[in-house]
C-alpha cells in the first residue's frame, strides 16, 4: 500500500519534471520563488541545529563494522 | 559516527541533482512546512528505497526484489530444510523477524546509508553513490567473516593477496550481480553471474607450464583450496536473554580452522570433488528461546558448508609441495573433526580416504 501511496506523487513530480526541464526552480510557484521555506533542508544542512537537536542514541561499538556475515 | 553527523545533508549539490531536486517529502514523507522538528517528521519514512526506486529504475528494482539482500530467502530456506517452520505467527518466524530482519538489505544500505544494522547514518552527505562504500556498506554486513578474512584482522592471519598486493574493493570483484540474478533464488552460490577467480587469472587454465600443482589438480580441487588460509568457523549460535532482558544472539567463541572437504556442490560450474568446508553458527537448539524442537529435521542438512574464504595467498602451508597437503590429515575434515551430535548430518561431506603420499 505505501509503494502506491508513494507512486503516485512520485510519478505527478516526474512528468512534471519532464514537462519543465527538470530545474528544481520550476517546481516552485513564481509568487514564493523567495521566500519558500522547506524545513528539512533548513535544518538538514544546519550543522549546528543539528548538533543541537540530535537526540544522543546508544551506539554498539561491539557491532560496528562486525556484521554478522 | 555522533547522531547529528548521521542526518547531515552537507553536500548543497544534491539539493540539484537529479535525486535530490524532488525534494524531501517525496520520498521521505513528513512535512516540509512543519517548523517543529517532530512535526516535521510525522509520518516519516526512513528507508525510502525500500520498494521506491522502481519509478526510475525498473530494471534494477524488479530484479533486487527476488534478490538474496531483499528477501533473506537464503536464510529462510536455510531453515526450512532443517524442518523449520516460517508460516506466519509461527515462533521461528518471530525468531526470524527480531534476529535477522536487520539483515534485509535496501538499495538505499548500498548506495546512500549505512545499514541499520549499524545504526544508519548517510555515508557521504547525501550523495547516492554509483559504487558503495567498502568500510560502511558492504563490511557494515559482511566484517565478521568476509571482511575480517580479507582485511587480515583475524590475529595471525594474513589479508587477502588482493587487498595487500591490488589495494581491491568489494565491487572490483562484485558488481551488478548483486542486484540479484532476476530469479528467486535460495542460496548465496546460486547467483549465475557472480564473480569467478577465472574472470580475471583465465591463463591459470591455459598456461599449466612450470606449475605441476595447476597440471594436476585445476579441475579436481578449487581454487581456495590451495590458496586460502585458516578461516573463521561459529558453533553454538544462541538466542539468550541481554542485561536488559531482551532476546539477543550470543555464540561460542569462534574458531580458525581450515577444512578441506567433499564437494556438496558439485556441478558443471563447480566441478571441483574437493572444496574448503566452513561450519556454520547454527546448532539444533539455536532458537530454543522461542520453542522446543524448532528445527525437527536438523541432521538432514550438513553443518559444514560449501566456502569461499577471502583470504586468498599465492602461498599457503598446503600448497608448499604435494606432501604438505598429501597425507595430511589435519587439513582434512574427517570424522573425528565432527561433534559428536552432527554425525549424521555430515556423513557427504567428510573425507575418508586421504590422498596418499607422493613423494614429492
Ligand atoms: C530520491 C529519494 C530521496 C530524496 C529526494 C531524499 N532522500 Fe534522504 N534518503 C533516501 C534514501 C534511499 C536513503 C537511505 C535509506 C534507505 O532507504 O535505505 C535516505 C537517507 C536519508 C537520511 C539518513 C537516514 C538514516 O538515519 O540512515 C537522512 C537524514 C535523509 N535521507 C534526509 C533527507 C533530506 C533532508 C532530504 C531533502 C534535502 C532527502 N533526504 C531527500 C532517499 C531520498
Ligand atoms: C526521478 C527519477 C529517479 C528516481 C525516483 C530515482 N532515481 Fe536514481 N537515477 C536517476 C537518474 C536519471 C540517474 C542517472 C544519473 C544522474 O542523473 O544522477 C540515476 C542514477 C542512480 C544511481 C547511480 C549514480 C551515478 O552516479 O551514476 C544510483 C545508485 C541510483 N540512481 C539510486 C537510486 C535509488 C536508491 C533510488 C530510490 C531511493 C533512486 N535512484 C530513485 C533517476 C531516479
Ligand atoms: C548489495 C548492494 C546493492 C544493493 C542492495 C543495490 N545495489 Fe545498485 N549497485 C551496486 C553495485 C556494486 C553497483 C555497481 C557499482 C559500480 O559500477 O561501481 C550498483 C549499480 C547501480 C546503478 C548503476 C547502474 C548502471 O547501469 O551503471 C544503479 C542505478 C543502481 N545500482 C540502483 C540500485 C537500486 C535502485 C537498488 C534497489 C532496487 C539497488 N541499486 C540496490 C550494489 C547494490
Ligand atoms: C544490510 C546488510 C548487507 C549489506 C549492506 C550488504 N550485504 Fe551482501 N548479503 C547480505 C545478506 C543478508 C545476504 C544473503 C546471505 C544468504 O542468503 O546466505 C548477502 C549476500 C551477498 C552475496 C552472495 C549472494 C549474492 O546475492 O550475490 C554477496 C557476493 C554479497 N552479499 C556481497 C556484498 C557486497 C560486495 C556488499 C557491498 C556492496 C554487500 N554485500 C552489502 C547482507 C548485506
Ligand atoms: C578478488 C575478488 C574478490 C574480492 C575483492 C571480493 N570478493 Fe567476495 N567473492 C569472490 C568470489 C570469487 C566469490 C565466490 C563466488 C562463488 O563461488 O559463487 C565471492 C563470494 C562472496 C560472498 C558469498 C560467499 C560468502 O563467503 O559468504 C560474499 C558475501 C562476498 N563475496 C562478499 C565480499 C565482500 C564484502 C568483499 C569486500 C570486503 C568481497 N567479497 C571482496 C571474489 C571477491
Ligand atoms: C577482478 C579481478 C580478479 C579476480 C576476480 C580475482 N583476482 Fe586474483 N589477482 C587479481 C589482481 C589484480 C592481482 C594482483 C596482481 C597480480 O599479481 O596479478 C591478483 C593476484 C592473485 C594472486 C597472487 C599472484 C602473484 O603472483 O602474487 C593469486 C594467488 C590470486 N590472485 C588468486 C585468485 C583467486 C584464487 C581468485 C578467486 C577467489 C582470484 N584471484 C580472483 C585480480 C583478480
Ligand atoms: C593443487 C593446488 C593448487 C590449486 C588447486 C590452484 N593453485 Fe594456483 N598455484 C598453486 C601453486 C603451488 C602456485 C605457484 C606458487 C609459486 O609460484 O611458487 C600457484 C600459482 C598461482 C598463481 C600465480 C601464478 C600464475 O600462474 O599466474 C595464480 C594467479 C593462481 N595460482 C591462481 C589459481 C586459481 C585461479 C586457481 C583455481 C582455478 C588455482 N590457482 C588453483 C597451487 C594451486
Ligand atoms: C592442497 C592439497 C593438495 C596438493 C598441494 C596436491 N594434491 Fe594431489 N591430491 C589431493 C587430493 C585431495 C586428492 C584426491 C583427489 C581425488 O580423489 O580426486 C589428490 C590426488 C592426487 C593424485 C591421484 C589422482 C587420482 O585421480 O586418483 C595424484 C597423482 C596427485 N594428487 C598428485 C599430486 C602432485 C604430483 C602434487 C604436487 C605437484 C599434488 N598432487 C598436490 C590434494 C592435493
Amino acid at each position: 500500500m505505501k509503494k502506491l501511496v508513494m507512486a503516485v506523487p512520485i510519478i505527478i513530480v516526474m512528468i512534471a519534471l519532464v514537462a519543465i526541464g527538470c530545474s528544481n526552480k520550476g517546481l516552485v510557484g513564481p509568487e514564493d520563488e523567495e521566500e519558500l521555506t522547506n524545513s528539512c533542508v533548513d535544518c538538514h544542512t544546519d550543522k549546528a541545529l543539528l548538533q543541537e537537536l540530535a537526540v544522543v542514541e546508544e551506539e554498539i561499538v561491539s557491532e560496528e563494522t562486525t556484521g554478522e556475515g | 559516527m555522533e547522531a547529528w553527523e548521521k542526518v547531515w545533508v552537507k553536500d548543497a549539490e544534491f539539493l540539484l541533482s537529479t535525486h535530490g531536486s524532488v525534494g524531501c517529502v517525496i520520498c521521505h514523507g513528513g512535512d516540509s512546512q512543519e517548523e517543529v522538528k517532530e512535526l516535521a517528521h510525522l509520518n516519516l519514512i526512513i528507508d525510502p528505497s525500500d520498494g521506491d526506486c522502481n519509478t526510475c529504475h525498473l530494471d534494477v528494482a524488479q530484479s533486487h526484489d527476488l534478490s538474496l539482500h531483499a528477501t533473506l530467502s537464503g536464510f529462510k530456506s536455510a531453515l526450512e530444510a532443517r524442518g523449520g517452520d516460517l508460516s506466519e505467527g509461527s515462533a521461528l518466524a518471530t525468531a526470524m523477524e527480531n534476529h535477522c530482519q536487520e539483515c534485509h538489505t535496501t538499495c538505499g544500505q548500498c548506495h546512500v546509508s549505512r545499514p541499520d544494522e549499524l545504526g544508519g547514518g548517510l555515508v557521504s552527505g547525501h550523495e547516492f553513490r554509483l559504487t558503495p562504500s567498502m568500510q560502511y556498506n558492504c563490511i557494515a554486513c559482511h566484517g565478521a567473516r568476509v571482511g575480517a578474512e580479507y582485511l587480515g584482522e583475524n590475529a595471525g592471519f594474513p589479508a587477502d593477496v588482493h587487498w595487500t598486493q591490488a589495494t581491491m574493493l568489494c565491487t572490483d570483484c562484485h558488481s551488478q550481480e548483486l542486484h540479484g540474478s532476476g530469479y528467486l533464488s535460495d542460496s548465496r552460490y546460486d547467483n549465475p553471474n557472480v564473480a569467478r577467480c577465472e574472470d580475471c587469472h583465465e591463463d591459470v587454465w591455459t598456461n599449466t607450464e612450470g606449475n605441476p600443482q595447476h597440471e594436476q589438480h585445476l579441475s579436481d580441487l578449487s581454487c581456495y583450496v590451495c590458496h586460502s588460509v585458516a578461516y573463521k568457523n561459529c558453533y553454538g549460535c544462541h538466542v539468550s536473554i541481554d542485561p536488559e532482558g531482551l532476546p539477543c544472539r550470543t555464540s561460542e567463541p569462534s574458531q580458525m580452522q581450515f577444512e578441506i572437504g567433499q564437494n556438496p556442490l558439485r556441478s558443471s560450474e563447480r566441478p571441483y570433488k574437493y572444496v574448503v568446508l566452513r561450519h556454520v553458527p547454527t546448532c539444533s537448539g539455536t532458537c530454543d528461546f522461542y520453542g522446543e524442537n524448532l528445527f525437527p529435521n536438523f541432521n538432514d542438512v550438513s553443518t559444514w558448508k560449501y566456502a569461499t574464504p577471502h583470504n586468498i595467498q599465492l602461498h599457503t602451508p598446503q600448497n608448499e609441495s604435494c606432501d604438505a597437503c598429501h597425507g595430511n590429515a589435519d587439513l582434512f575434515l574427517t570424522e573425528e573433526d565432527i561433534r559428536i551430535d552432527e554425525k549424521n548430518a555430515n556423513q557427504d561431506v567428510i573425507v575418508t580416504d586421504l590422498p596418499e603420499t607422493v613423494g614429492k
